[in-house]
């Protein structure tokens, strides 16, 4: 029987993309497909579980299978897989937009530019693709893939019923019920997540709208000099107390913060997916999201979506969510019913049927 | 009272964005803090990432056109302290001869570069004031009439589409309301404040934007339908042509664009002085649009012409990509 064999370019912890990997390994594994999986950097995995790209050979492919390839940035994997004699499969979850680094990192932008240079070079190599999303599935087609479809990410939201770190919970709980506004955003402090935005906006909202508020910025750093303006931006209003770069945290915090917060504001330029929207629903944490590339599609009616992320937009759209408990509930509501599109039992099913059809 | 639907909560965004603006016009919020937050940022941001506003750039050069020739020294490291400050003393007078020098170059070149700017605004002012071209919006608000043959043909274009249709330049929504007779989902967008309430108060679902403002920030082939309303009568032919391809990038596949126009003939009436005095432009022959539309891929156009105005009818066609 024909196996898939997985690669990828970071194999990590609380990394979206490894995770779907992971989830990918055992559903492969219980139907008897799984190969081996190759990453070009691995951290805290074994070494019988991860392959480096050193040991890929052509020649440990049987007839039929499958290079199954997690393409999400620029990558030594890429040019390999173009030149191998086997069958290519690309998995895309989208390379953030050079433009958006440029004037922050020059050289990150380089290796996202080379992304989708090599995401060119894969396009007529590759016998199918699949996107986690309609948005990055139209950007494969935009660029000549051919035997496209779309399937979610694989996301167990059972997963997330941790323990929540119940100390912080317990300090976020008190701040709210003392009356506090808490706003969270999750991701990776990028120019592209647009952290500034969501700042500014804070900013507004305690000023304008009630200063009893306190925002967390939960992620590591993709860009010391965009971190390093955020940090300067967030002393230079006078917010150093009230607002937490809370940095990459444990799954336990990270539970803690989605429950305790009052609510979840994306402002987002670029998303291929946004994970953290399904992290937000699966807590029935409000939303308040700019509509931008793959976000309305995640949010699908989970959320308000700002089609104007101005800072009094965005912190009168929090108010009114404060405000209104009747639309609470109802994007909360709608927030799980979305999450049930994205049931992992559901979406296991569609990648199988997809990879069964090229197999 | 029934329960909110997603309806609901769009309408409510649609209700936080125009009162957010209102009461921005009125002075009820506080816009210079949202103009200072956004400088805030920018004194940390690298140049090129403040946007394109040519006078934040300027002033973000100005403030890093001087070279500062004492670079930080904090080390937790005595030795390494020590160290810096020792090579900081030896090469401090060649440092601060070629700083000097860079400094001086840096502020000319920004010095000249702000009197251009300077200039260009005024040379801009001179040629269009935001007065004016308020004035122009409100004038042919009031006086441009379609046809009701004409109107009848925009709407049985219409009737097949798949996906929501928008009137740009919707005035007090009286062909949307002709829309929405015949089951088409439409919404508006009309730059001069009068007319637009006059069609929030009927009912319709209608924004008081700037038309290329709102057309840049629509999502790639979102709509079924645009309707083009006397917009592209009075700018530059380049303004138009950028207009129709704001248009033509919104469109879904098979989506239908129509353009509806002042008859030029009907320019030379007396009611249109004040029009044809402040535009830039007069209204295009069909030709014209017809030749445009051809360059943005919106095929199979049709004409039909009234004695007031008519329009001009094309299909999104994008290329098969996929082999």
């Amino acid at each position: 029987m024909s196996r898939v064999h997985l690669f990828i370019q970071s194999f990590v912890r609380r990394d979206a993309v490894s995770n779907h990997t992971r989830h990918l390994q055992v559903l492969l594994g219980e139907h008897g497909l799984l190969g081996n999986t190759y990453a070009a950097e691995s951290r805290g995995a074994k070494r019988k579980e991860i392959l480096g790209l050193d040991d890929f050979s052509p020649l440990k492919f049987d007839k039929g299978d499958i290079a199954f390839y997690q393409l999400a940035t620029g990558s030594p994997i890429a040019p390999v897989l173009a030149e191998a004699p086997v069958r290519v499969g690309v998995n895309y979850h989208n390379i953030t937009t050079a433009e958006s680094f440029f004037d922050w990192e020059p050289h990150v932008a380089g290796e996202l530019d080379k992304g989708r240079r090599q995401m060119l070079q894969l396009a007529n190599k590759s016998e199918f693709a699949i996107a986690d999303s309609q948005f990055n599935e139209q950007e494969l087609i935009d660029i000549g893939y051919h035997q496209t479809t779309t399937v979610p990410i694989l996301f167990d939201a059972t997963s997330f019923a941790r323990n929540a770190n119940t100390q912080l919970l317990e300090k976020l709980k008190t701040d709210r019920a003392n009356g506090k506004s808490i706003w969270l955003f999750v991701g990776r402090i990028a120019p592209n997540k647009c952290q500034h935005d969501i700042v500014k906006a804070f900013a507004y909202y305690r000023q304008v709208i009630n200063a009893n508020a306190h925002l967390y910025l939960v992620g590591g750093s993709s860009s010391h000099a965009y971190l390093t303006a955020l940090k300067q931006f967030i002393g230079a209003t006078g917010m150093s107390d009230s607002v937490t770069l809370a940095g990459g945290v444990s799954d336990d915090d990270l539970a803690a913060y989605y429950q305790g917060a009052t609510v979840f504001v994306c402002l987002s330029e670029h998303e291929g997916f946004c994970v953290p929207l399904l992290e937000a629903f699966h807590n029935e944490l409000p939303i308040v999201a700019f509509d931008a590339t793959a976000v309305p599609e995640t949010l699908g009616n989970g959320g308000m979506l700002l089609r104007d992320k101005s800072p009094a937009v965005v912190a009168t759209a929090v108010e009114e969510l404060e405000r209104n408990s009747e639309l609470r509930g109802f994007i909360t509501r709608k927030g799980l019913d979305r999450l049930g599109d994205f049931d992992i039992n559901k979406t296991r099913q569609s990648f199988l049927d997809a990879l069964k059809k090229v197999l | 009272m029934s329960p909110l639907d997603a309806t609901d909560v769009d309408l409510i965004v649609r209700e936080i964005d125009e009162t957010v603006k209102r009461r921005r016009a009125s002075g009820g919020l506080p816009a210079e803090l949202e103009a200072k937050l956004d400088l805030e940022f920018a004194r940390f941001a690298p140049a090129g990432a403040g946007g394109t506003d040519i006078n934040h750039l300027l002033a973000r050069m100005e403030q890093r056109s001087h070279i500062e020739i004492n670079p930080p020294l904090e080390d937790g490291n005595a030795l390494a302290l020590q160290t810096k400050r020792t090579i900081r003393r030896v090469v401090r007078w060649y440092v601060r001869a070629i700083a000097e020098q860079a400094s001086a170059f840096d502020s000319a070149t920004t010095r000249a570069m702000r009197l251009t700017a300077q200039r260009l605004d005024r040379v801009e002012a001179a040629a269009y004031s935001d007065a004016i071209v308020s004035l122009l919006y409100d004038e042919y608000a009031r006086i441009l009439e379609i046809d009701s043959d004409v109107a009848e043909t925009v709407v049985q274009s219409l009737r097949s589409v798949t996906g929501r249709v928008l009137q740009l330049g919707c005035g007090d929504g009286w062909l949307l309301e002709q829309l929405q007779q015949n089951g088409i989902t439409a919404s508006g967008v009309e730059p001069s404040l009068a007319p637009a309430e006059a069609a929030v108060a009927k009912g319709l679902d209608v924004r008081s934007d700037d038309i290329v403002d709102y057309l840049a920030e629509i999502n790639e082939k979102s709509l079924g339908g645009i309707v083009l309303t006397g917009f592209g009568d009075f700018g530059t032919p380049a303004q138009r042509q950028a207009v129709l391809s704001e248009c033509a990038n919104a469109l879904d596949d098979g989506g239908v664009l129509v353009v509806l126009s002042a008859q030029s003939t009907v320019w030379n009436e007396e009611q249109f002085g004040v029009v044809a005095d402040l535009a830039l432009g007069r209204p295009f022959v069909p030709a014209t649009w017809i030749a445009f539309m051809n360059q943005l891929g919106i095929r199979d156009a049709r004409v039909h012409e009234g004695n007031k105005s008519y329009s001009v009818i094309g299909t999104r066609q994008y290329p098969n990509l996929v082999s």
